[in-house]
């Protein structure tokens, strides 16, 4: 009997996961994901670098500027000038944007408009330092010296709330894991109410009910179209990891790995809850419109405060979890107990879920 | 296999406020192809579903071998239903292997059989094809095919000629008459009453859930009220008003078509429309299935 139940999901996956309705959903989804990823890497996510033209006695900043600039978050390009005049033309003709001449005491800077406030910054801390060493030299004293000294009084910090700095990019993750989820269970249950109508029009499920009872033969289906889904979320999920670790986008690669990871388990229980009331005769659109409502809520509370109690709360009750938690595991901010308990809870619910089993129905 | 016997017994079930069977009973034996006759709706298809475990019986029993059906033997249960049971998105030998294999058959031999199956009908040449791009022919013998592939001892067939042409037709009972001298019980559903008596060893009529008549054949009509037609063009209107258990059913000019009850003799007719003067037809008419359903039918 287990064997027939194998079989029947064997067939269901063997069917389904090169069909051309599944992989052109699949296909679409990895498509906006992979676009979402490049746009990020290259075009919302890219700060073009400030051209510097260095000219004269400047010259002699090109090996310490980028450092400079780069600890405040600016990236500059630094290119050499043969003189003043050339470098000027070039900022009027908007091949540089920043022209730095004149000694490193007495740096003269010519821009086009504006000046970026860090590399001014940056720029007026390089004139100082070069002014504070001249006077310090005039003292008697090697300026390294002081310098070392004053490099190590640095006050004491106690972080009350820290603040992760790739918060932003864990809660995008996050996001983006629920969407995937989101997404993929409602073209599973799209799937599965689908694969229900039509088994019951072409007299399928009645030739199968003389091998196996109706339960079973409700698993071997649901299996083979879970291992389809899931086949398919992984796919998306492995792509849309390598293009972001690939491309940069993201730098902390532990959280993408999270949310892959906790994301098709969470799409496995959610299948398990929605697998079963997908096969009722009511269709899969109301449950569409409950996985939207719930992802739209899961985004809000992702976004807002992941580490509160409503998240917390909502993460482990069964319609909310198969979308919210991956992305507060993401974040960080999931604890184990809520995980185990929300395993339990979707489980527990998945396993007392009426069904509407094949072969109640028919007329005579 | 002399026990192979199918015993339907008070079979009764409802959906919601519709009376879909109401106390049915029938018994179809090894060695014949028991036709169950009905319009749509009288109940055939819910009867084969519970025959074949598919539906749940609200109240009496299926017994086959003496025993009710449990699920080891409805493995052994070939079941048709009306809408075929095919995948439409498999090949032909791909689906027949498949039901071998769910019941129990290992690919070798599923592959086998299937093989066999299909060299036997002609059909070789549907083996890769798509179950979609059949022709209905096509596609209700691979129906027939992949119900008979795992041997079954009993079968269910729930309209497995319909649409089909009389080509068609003849090959799925030169199939079924082997299974009968095999002694499988063959169970067939139609509304068409003209194929069942064609084809049928013995005939169980349903009208509204409820067995109006079961039997041969022969049997079913020995007692019911013979018809003759009989064509006197110089008779009066009303000349067999005097016959007992004589009554006119059709009328077209100087032809009527009379109903014999028991007591009447058709010989007793014939003398009456010969002693009218020129008798042109005296035909003795067959009741159809069709009309004795449609009598019983009232």
């Amino acid at each position: 009997m287990n064997r027939a139940v194998f079989m029947v999901a064997r067939r269901e996956f063997r069917g389904l996961v090169w069909s051309r309705r599944v992989l052109v959903c699949s296909v679409a989804v990895a498509v906006l994901l992979v676009a979402f990823v490049f746009l990020q890497a290259f075009v919302f996510g890219h700060q073009r670098p400030v051209r510097v033209g260095l000219a004269g006695q400047a010259i002699a900043l090109a090996d310490g500027l980028p450092q400079e600039t780069a600890s405040l978050g600016v990236t500059v390009a630094v290119s050499q000038v043969d003189d003043v005049a050339d470098g000027v033309a070039a900022v009027r003709a908007g091949r540089l944007d920043v022209l730095v001449s004149g000694a490193r005491a007495a740096l003269h800077v010519t821009v086009d408009n504006q000046l970026d406030p860090q590399l001014r910054t940056t720029l007026n801390g390089l004139v100082r330092q070069q002014v504070l060493d001249a006077q310090i030299a005039q003292l008697g004293v090697r300026p390294q010296d002081v310098l070392s000294r004053v490099d190590q009084a640095q006050i004491s910090l106690t972080r009350l709330n820290a603040t992760d700095p790739n918060r932003h990019q864990r809660i995008a993750i996050g996001v983006v894991a629920g969407l995937l989820v989101a997404l993929a269970l409602a073209m599973s249950a799209g799937l599965v109410a689908a694969q229900a109508a039509a088994a019951a029009r072409n007299g399928t499920t009645e030739v199968l009910l003389t091998v196996l009872p109706p339960r079973r033969l409700l698993l071997g289906n649901l299996g083979g179209l879970g291992v389809t889904g899931l086949a398919h979320l992984a796919a998306i999920g492995v792509l849309g990891t390598v293009v972001a670790l690939a491309t940069g986008v993201v730098s902390v690669p532990g959280a993408v790995l999270t949310a892959l990871g906790s994301g098709l388990l969470w799409y496995v229980l959610g299948f398990a809850l929605l697998g079963v009331p997908a096969t009722r005769s009511v269709g899969p659109r109301p449950l569409f419109g409950g996985l939207a409502v719930v992802f739209v809520l899961s985004t809000v509370l992702l976004v807002t405060d992941p580490a509160g109690p409503a998240a917390a709360v909502l993460s482990v009750l069964p319609p909310f979890a198969p979308i919210l938690l991956p992305g507060r595991l993401a974040v960080g901010v999931a604890t184990g107990w809520q995980v185990v308990l929300a395993v339990v809870l979707a489980v527990g619910l998945a396993a007392l879920t009426p069904g509407r089993y094949p072969g109640r129905g028919g007329r005579a | 296999m002399t026990d192979a016997v199918l015993e339907i017994d008070r079979i009764s079930k409802r959906y919601g406020a519709v009376v879909a069977l109401s106390g049915v009973g029938l018994v179809a034996g090894p060695g014949e192809v028991f036709g169950l006759a009905g319009r749509t709706g009288a109940g055939k298809t819910t009867l084969l579903r519970i025959c074949a475990g598919v539906l749940a019986a609200d109240d009496g029993r299926v017994r086959w071998r003496g025993v009710p059906i449990d699920p080891a033997a409805r493995r052994r249960i070939g079941y048709l239903p009306a809408a075929g049971g095919l995948h439409p998105d498999m090949t032909v030998v791909g689906q027949l292997v498949y039901r071998g294999e769910l019941h129990g058959l290992d690919t070798n031999e599923s592959h086998r059989r299937a093989q066999a199956w299909l060299d036997r009908l002609g059909l070789r040449t549907l083996r890769d094809r798509g179950i979609g791009t059949l022709d209905t022919d096509e596609r209700r013998l691979v129906c027939l095919l992949a119900t008979l592939l795992p041997e079954p001892e009993l079968l269910l067939l729930d309209e497995p000629c319909a649409g089909m042409t009389p080509t068609g037709i003849d090959t799925v009972f030169s199939v079924l008459r082997e299974q009968v001298d095999r002694d499988v019980p063959v169970l067939f559903a139609s509304n068409d009453f003209d194929l069942v008596e064609r084809q049928c060893d013995r005939v169980g009529i349903l009208r509204s859930g409820q067995t109006v008549a079961v039997g041969a054949l022969p049997e079913l009509t020995a007692d019911r009220p013979r018809l003759v037609a009989v064509d006197a063009p110089d008779a009066t209107v009303g000349w067999f008003s005097s016959l007992p258990g004589c009554r006119m059913v059709d009328v077209d000019g100087s032809r009527v078509v009379l109903e014999l009850g028991p007591e009447s003799d058709d010989q007793a007719v014939l003398s009456a429309a010969m002693a009218t003067g020129r008798v042109r037809e005296f035909t003795l008419l067959r009741r159809s299935l069709a009309e004795l359903y449609d009598v019983e039918a009232g």
